[in-house]
C-alpha cells in the first residue's frame, strides 16, 4: 500500500470512528456507523482514539427523534442550564413561577410534564406522587448533556419504562468519565464560582479521578443560593406601582459521588450516590393590597442510588441491568393563624426501587433484536390521611425489532405494561393493564445527501398520580391510564456548503397528539372537587429547526433558531363552552433565534426569544390573557490561562437585556434585566 | 453565487423566524366604559377566581331595565377591589366592602362607590353593622368591631377557630365558629356559635351546633338559624333553630338561606356520591311556626351561590355560576336569578365571574 493510500484509509476511518463515537455518545445509534457514508478502503486496528474536535452536536442528525445539546450547545444559545437549553427548543413550552431555582415545568409539544419521563443517563426518575414535574431538580452538577426524544428505544441504554412515555428526556453525566478512563488522566478537577442579580451566589466543585486503568470516580457539587427580590410592576386598574417579590428564596445543594468501571473494551459498571437538597421560600402568586408577605416554604430532599452494569459480548449480543432505590422527602409548611395551631403542614415521603434488565441480539449487521423488562415499586406516605401508605407495583415488557441498511430504517417495539395499586386506608387504586405499540420508520431518498425523511406512530400513556387518586375529596380511586396517540413525521437535512460554511442543518417536523382520558378535576357540588377521566385534546403543530455555523480563520459564527406552531385544543365534549379551545398557557406559536460568535479569546452571543399570547384558563376568561412577549438575552466570555496548564473561563451572562416585564404563569411576574457572573478554574 | 443565495435564504429565514417570534394579533387590553352613577340598585359582589388570577368586581342590578352593569368599583375608582370579595353591608351613608385574600376593607360612598378609605384587616371573612359599630369576623379566630364615626379599628375579640358568618339578634352578636381548616381533625374545635354580648363586646356563651356552622341568619323576632355545613361529603348541612333559650332544634337539610320578615328561604343541594349528580331543592320555612314548604315550582339554577330577599321590595335573588363543560364554571361571568314574591321568575341576567353575594341599599 502506498503512503499517500494508507493517509487516505487513515483519515476515512478516524472520520467515520469519530462521528460513530459521537453518534454512540449522543445516543443517535438507531444507525449503526457502518452504515455512514464515508469511504473505507482498509480496516486498521487502532488501539484507541480520542476525539479533540468537537462535532456540533445540534440536533436530529439521523433518523432518531432526538434533540441532543450538550455543554457547548448551551453556551451557544446562552442557556446557564438544561431546562433552560430544553426551553429552547420548538415545542417546547416553560412555565416558571419566577426566580432563580424557582419551580419550573415544561410542556413538550401540547403534553404536561407529566408525560414525560426524565432519566439520568437512561434511568428513569420517578415522580409518582404528583405526575408533574419541577426541572431544576434536574439541573444537575455534572450534566453534560440534555437529550429530549419522542421515542425512547433510539437510545442505546434506553429502558422498557421510557418506551411508554410520549417523550423522554435524558440527562447524561457519564461521559466525562468514560473520556477520564480512556485518556487515563489522573485528576481533573474545575471549580466554579457564580454571582448574580438579587443576591445570586453559587458554587460547583467538579473533580474526575482516574483511580486505575479499569476505575474512574468524579464528584461533583452544587450549591445557589439566590434571594429573588426582584421589583416587578403592579398593574391595578389604571394604577401602576413598584413592587418586590417576597419570600422568594432558595437554597440549593446537590451532590453526585459516581464510579466508572471498565472492563476490557465491551464492559462497563457504573454506580452512583446522589444527594438533592432543596429548601424553598414560595411567594405565592400577586395579591392585591395585601401588604403581608406569603408563608409558604418546601423542603425537597433526596437521596438516591444507582448502579448499573452493560456488557457487548463480541458485538451479536448485549445485555444491560441497571437498578436504582431513591428516597424523597417533601414538606411544605404554611404559617397563617388561620390554620390549626397557626400552621398547615403537609409532609410526605416517597420511595421507589427500581430494576431493569435488558438483551440485545443481532444476527446480522441490518436486524437487531431487543427484549427489555423492568419494575418499580414506589410507596407513598404522608401526613394527609387518604395518601398515606399508597403503593403501587409496574411492570413493564418490551419487545422490539429494528432493520438498518443504507436506504432505510423501520424499528418495532411493542410494550406491556401491568400496574398494581394498593393503599391501607381505604380502597386501592385500579390496577391495569396497557399495551403500547410503536413503530418507526426513515428513509435515505439519496444515499449520497444527507436527507432524510422520518415518520412514527405511537401509543403510549400516563397513569393517574398518587395525588390524583387518593388526596382528600379530590381523589378517586377509579382512575384510569390517560392514553396518548401520537403521529408524527419530518425531514432533516444537513449539508456542507463550503470550506467557510461547514455546517447548514434544517429540521421541520410536523406532529400530532391525541390524548384521551385525560384526568381533570371538575365540579361535583359547590365544594367538592373530583378527579375523573374525561378530557380529550387533540395537538397538532409544525417545528421548524435551522442550524448554521461558519468558519473562517480561527473565527466560528454559530446562527441558530428555532419556530413552532402548536394548535393545542381541548375536545372533550362537542357542545361544551370550551370546544377547541386552546389549552391554557400553551402558546401558538414561539420561538427563538440565537447568533454567536467565537475565536481564541473570546466569544459573544445573543439570543431573542419570544412567545404569541396565551391564556390563563381553558374558558378563555379575559382578564387572564397573558399578552405575547418578547426577550433578548446577552452574553459574552473568554478563556484564560494561568500557570503551568490551569486556566478556565469568565463569563457574563445577561438576561431580559431590555428589562421586558412579563409573565409566564398569572400572578408570577419574571425577573426584569438580570446578571450572571461565572468564573471557572480547571486544574 | 448558488452559495450566496443560499446564505441570503438563511438570513431570510432567520428574520422570518424572529417576526414570526414577536408577532400576535392584540397586546390590548379594552378597557371597561364609563358609567355616571351607581344610584340604589342592589350590587352584586363578583368573587372573581383567587387561583386563575380573576380580580374581583362590583356590578349593579337594576330590576326596571333588567339589566346588569359591572365594574362599578373599577369606573369610580380606576383600580379593583382586590381579590376575593366576600361580603359588603351598607350602613349610613358608607359602603363596607370586604375582599379575603387581599386583607383590605373598603370603606365607599353608599351610592356613588368612591373610595373614602382602605384599611387593612386580617382575613376578613363577614361583615355586620349595628348601633354604629361595623363588625367584622376574621378566619384567625376574631371579631373586629369598629367605630363607624372614626372608621377606626376598636378592638378584637377572639371567639375560635375560623369564624364565618355573624347575624344580630337581641341586641346580641352571634358567630359561627366553624374550625373549617381543621377538617383533618372533624372540624372539631368548631361546631358551636358565639354568643357576643355588643354591649361589653365579650363572649356570653358558646352555643353547640352542628359540623362547620358557617351560615346564620335572624328574623325580626330574634330566631337566629345556622347552616351547619357538615363534611362536605356524607355528611349533609342541616339548617338549625336556635331558640330564646339557646336551645337547639334541627329543621332540615339546607345549604344557603336568606330571611325576610317571618319566611325563610333556603336551597338544599345534594349529591349522590354514588353517582356523583348533584340536585338542588328550594324551601321555605314559616320562623315561628318552622312549617316547611318545598317550591318545586321556583325554578333553581343549576349551581346556586347565594340566596337573598331584598328587604325593601318584594324580590327573591339567587346568585349562580354559569354552566361549564363539566359543572360550574368558576372562570367565567356567572347569573343573577330575580324572582318575585311568589317565586316566579322574572327574568336571569349575566353578572360577573362567580358572585357571591348581594348588597342592598
Amino acid at each position: 500500500m502506498s503512503r499517500a493510500k494508507f493517509r487516505r484509509t487513515v483519515s476515512c476511518l478516524l472520520l467515520g470512528l469519530a462521528t460513530g463515537i459521537s453518534d454512540v455518545i449522543a445516543g443517535n445509534s438507531a444507525v449503526p456507523t457502518w452504515e455512514r457514508p464515508y469511504c473505507v478502503d482498509t480496516i486498521v486496528q487502532l488501539k484507541g482514539v480520542s476525539v479533540k474536535e468537537h462535532k456540533w452536536d445540534i440536533g436530529q442528525t439521523s433518523a432518531s427523534y432526538v434533540y441532543s445539546m450538550d455543554s457547548t450547545w448551551m453556551k451557544v444559545t446562552q442557556s446557564k442550564n438544561p431546562t433552560e437549553a430544553l426551553s429552547r427548543l420548538p415545542g417546547v413550552t416553560v412555565k416558571d413561577y419566577g426566580g432563580v431555582g424557582g419551580m419550573m415545568t415544561l410542556n413538550v409539544r401540547g403534553m404536561e410534564s407529566s408525560h414525560v419521563v426524565v432519566t439520568v443517563d437512561g434511568i428513569p426518575q420517578m415522580e409518582t406522587q404528583v405526575g408533574q414535574k419541577d426541572f431544576t431538580k434536574y439541573n444537575l452538577p455534572a450534566a453534560e448533556k440534555v437529550m429530549l426524544g419522542f421515542s425512547a428505544t433510539e437510545s442505546d441504554n434506553w429502558q422498557a419504562r421510557n418506551a411508554t412515555s410520549s417523550a423522554y428526556v435524558n440527562i447524561s453525566t457519564l461521559d466525562g468519565l468514560r473520556n477520564c478512563l480512556q485518556e487515563q488522566r489522573s485528576t481533573s478537577t474545575s471549580f466554579s464560582a457564580e454571582q448574580g442579580s438579587y443576591d445570586t451566589w453559587g458554587i460547583r466543585v467538579k473533580s474526575e479521578i482516574c483511580v486505575s486503568p479499569v476505575w474512574a470516580t468524579r464528584l461533583a457539587t452544587r450549591y445557589q443560593f439566590a434571594a429573588n427580590d426582584y421589583p416587578f410592576t403592579l398593574v391595578n386598574g389604571n394604577s401602576k406601582t413598584q413592587q418586590y417579590r417576597e419570600n422568594n428564596r432558595t437554597n440549593l445543594f446537590q451532590l453526585e459521588w459516581s464510579h466508572l468501571f471498565r472492563f476490557g473494551r465491551n464492559d462497563e459498571m457504573v454506580g452512583k450516590v446522589c444527594l438533592h437538597n432543596c429548601y424553598r421560600r414560595l411567594p405565592g402568586q400577586v395579591v392585591l393590597y395585601n401588604t403581608s408577605p406569603n408563608n409558604e416554604r418546601q423542603l425537597d430532599q433526596e437521596y438516591t442510588f444507582a448502579l448499573g452494569w452493560r456488557k457487548n459480548c463480541g458485538g451479536k449480543w448485549e445485555t444491560s441491568v441497571h437498578a436504582r432505590w431513591g428516597l424523597n422527602f417533601n414538606r411544605y409548611k404554611d404559617i397563617n393563624p388561620i390554620y390549626p395551631q397557626g400552621n398547615r403542614k403537609e409532609n410526605y415521603r416517597q420511595s421507589d426501587s427500581y430494576m431493569s434488565g435488558k438483551v440485545s441480539y443481532r444476527p446480522s449487521k441490518e436486524w437487531t433484536l431487543s427484549w427489555a423488562s423492568d419494575g418499580s415499586y414506589n410507596t407513598l406516605h404522608g401526613n394527609e390521611y387518604t395518601v398515606d401508605q399508597a403503593s403501587r407495583i409496574t411492570l413493564t415488557h418490551a419487545l422490539g425489532s429494528s432493520y438498518h441498511n443504507r436506504v432505510a430504517t423501520i424499528s418495532g417495539y411493542c410494550v406491556m405494561t401491568s400496574c398494581y395499586n394498593s393503599s391501607r386506608n381505604g380502597q386501592s387504586g385500579e390496577d391495569f393493564h396497557q399495551w403500547s405499540p410503536i413503530l418507526m420508520g426513515s428513509i435515505r431518498p439519496f444515499t449520497y445527501k444527507n436527507l432524510i425523511l422520518k415518520m412514527y406512530y405511537k401509543n403510549t400513556f400516563r397513569p393517574p398520580s398518587f395525588t390524583e387518586t387518593y388526596y382528600y375529596h379530590l381523589g378517586s380511586t377509579n382512575l384510569l391510564p390517560e392514553r396518548t396517540f401520537q403521529w408524527g413525521g419530518g425531514i432533516v437535512w444537513q449539508k456542507k456548503i463550503a470550506s467557510w460554511w461547514p455546517l447548514m442543518n434544517v429540521i421541520c417536523d410536523a406532529f400530532l397528539n391525541s390524548v384521551h382520558d385525560k384526568i381533570i378535576s371538575i365540579p361535583v357540588n359547590l365544594h367538592v372537587w373530583k378527579t375523573a377521566n374525561l378530557g380529550q385534546v387533540h395537538t397538532k403543530g409544525f417545528s421548524l429547526s435551522l442550524h448554521n455555523q461558519f468558519r473562517f480563520q480561527g473565527h466560528t459564527l454559530m446562527m441558530t433558531g428555532c419556530w413552532s406552531l402548536l394548535k393545542a385544543e381541548d375536545v372533550s365534549q362537542k357542545e361544551g363552552n370550551t370546544y377547541g379551545f386552546q389549552l391554557p398557557y400553551i402558546p401558538v406559536s414561539n420561538g427563538n433565534v440565537t447568533l454567536y460568535y467565537e475565536n481564541n479569546y473570546f466569544h459573544v452571543g445573543t439570543t431573542y426569544k419570544g412567545t404569541s399570547s396565551r391564556w390563563g384558563t381553558l374558558e378563555h376568561a379575559f382578564s387572564t390573557r397573558l399578552p405575547a412577549y418578547s426577550e433578548w438575552d446577552a452574553s459574552i466570555g473568554c478563556p484564560f490561562t494561568l500557570a503551568r496548564k490551569t486556566g478556565g473561563t469568565c463569563n457574563l451572562h445577561v438576561s431580559n437585556l431590555f428589562n421586558t416585564q412579563y409573565s409566564l404563569v398569572n400572578g408570577y411576574p419574571m425577573p426584569g434585566r438580570t446578571y450572571l457572573l461565572t468564573i471557572t478554574f480547571k486544574l | 453565487m448558488k452559495t450566496f443565495s443560499l446564505f441570503q435564504l438563511c438570513i431570510c429565514s432567520f428574520v422570518a423566524i424572529a417576526v414570526l417570534v414577536a408577532c400576535d394579533n392584540n397586546n390590548e387590553t379594552p378597557q371597561p366604559s364609563p358609567v355616571t352613577s351607581a344610584g340604589n340598585c342592589p350590587l352584586v359582589l363578583n368573587q372573581g377566581n383567587f387561583y386563575d388570577h380573576i380580580a374581583s368586581s362590583i356590578g349593579m342590578i337594576d330590576n326596571s331595565s333588567q339589566t346588569f352593569t359591572d365594574s362599578l368599583f373599577f369606573k369610580a375608582n380606576q383600580i379593583l377591589p382586590g381579590n376575593t370579595l366576600q361580603d359588603g353591608i351598607a350602613y349610613g351613608s358608607n359602603l363596607y366592602v370586604i375582599a379575603y385574600e387581599s386583607n383590605v376593607l373598603f370603606v365607599l360612598d353608599r351610592h356613588t362607590l368612591q373610595l373614602k378609605r382602605q384599611l387593612t384587616v386580617n382575613a376578613p371573612r363577614d361583615i355586620i353593622a349595628d348601633n354604629g359599630y361595623v363588625y367584622i369576623s376574621n378566619y384567625d379566630g376574631y371579631v373586629t368591631r369598629m367605630d363607624t364615626l372614626m372608621n377606626q379599628s376598636v378592638v378584637q375579640l377572639p371567639v375560635g377557630p375560623n369564624p364565618e358568618e355573624m347575624t344580630i339578634a337581641n341586641n346580641t352578636l352571634y358567630v359561627t365558629i366553624s374550625d373549617g381548616m381543621n377538617y383533618a381533625n372533624n372540624y372539631n374545635d368548631g361546631k358551636q356559635v358565639a354568643k357576643i354580648n355588643t354591649t361589653s363586646f365579650t363572649i356570653e356563651k358558646f352555643i353547640p351546633v352542628g359540623i362547620n356552622p358557617t351560615r346564620i341568619a335572624s328574623d325580626k323576632y330574634g330566631n337566629v338559624f345556622v347552616i351547619s355545613m357538615g363534611d362536605y361529603y356524607t355528611l349533609p348541612p342541616m339548617l338549625t333553630l336556635i331558640t330564646s333559650d339557646d336551645d337547639t332544634t334541627n329543621i332540615a337539610p339546607a345549604s344557603m338561606m336568606a330571611i325576610k320578615e317571618d319566611t325563610l328561604y333556603a336551597i338544599y343541594n345534594e349529591t349522590d356520591w354514588n353517582t356523583y349528580q348533584s340536585h338542588n331543592t328550594i324551601f321555605t320555612v314559616n320562623t315561628m311556626t318552622l312549617n316547611r314548604n318545598t317550591r318545586e315550582d321556583m325554578q333553581c339554577p343549576q349551581w346556586p351561590l347565594s340566596i337573598a330577599v331584598d328587604p325593601k321590595s318584594d324580590y327573591l335573588y339567587i346568585t349562580a355560576d354559569a354552566n361549564g363543560t363539566y359543572g360550574a364554571s368558576y372562570s367565567t361571568a356567572g347569573y343573577v336569578y330575580v324572582y318575585n314574591s311568589a317565586g316566579i321568575l322574572l327574568y336571569n341576567c349575566q353578572a360577573g365571574v362567580h358572585p357571591v353575594q348581594l348588597v342592598f341599599r
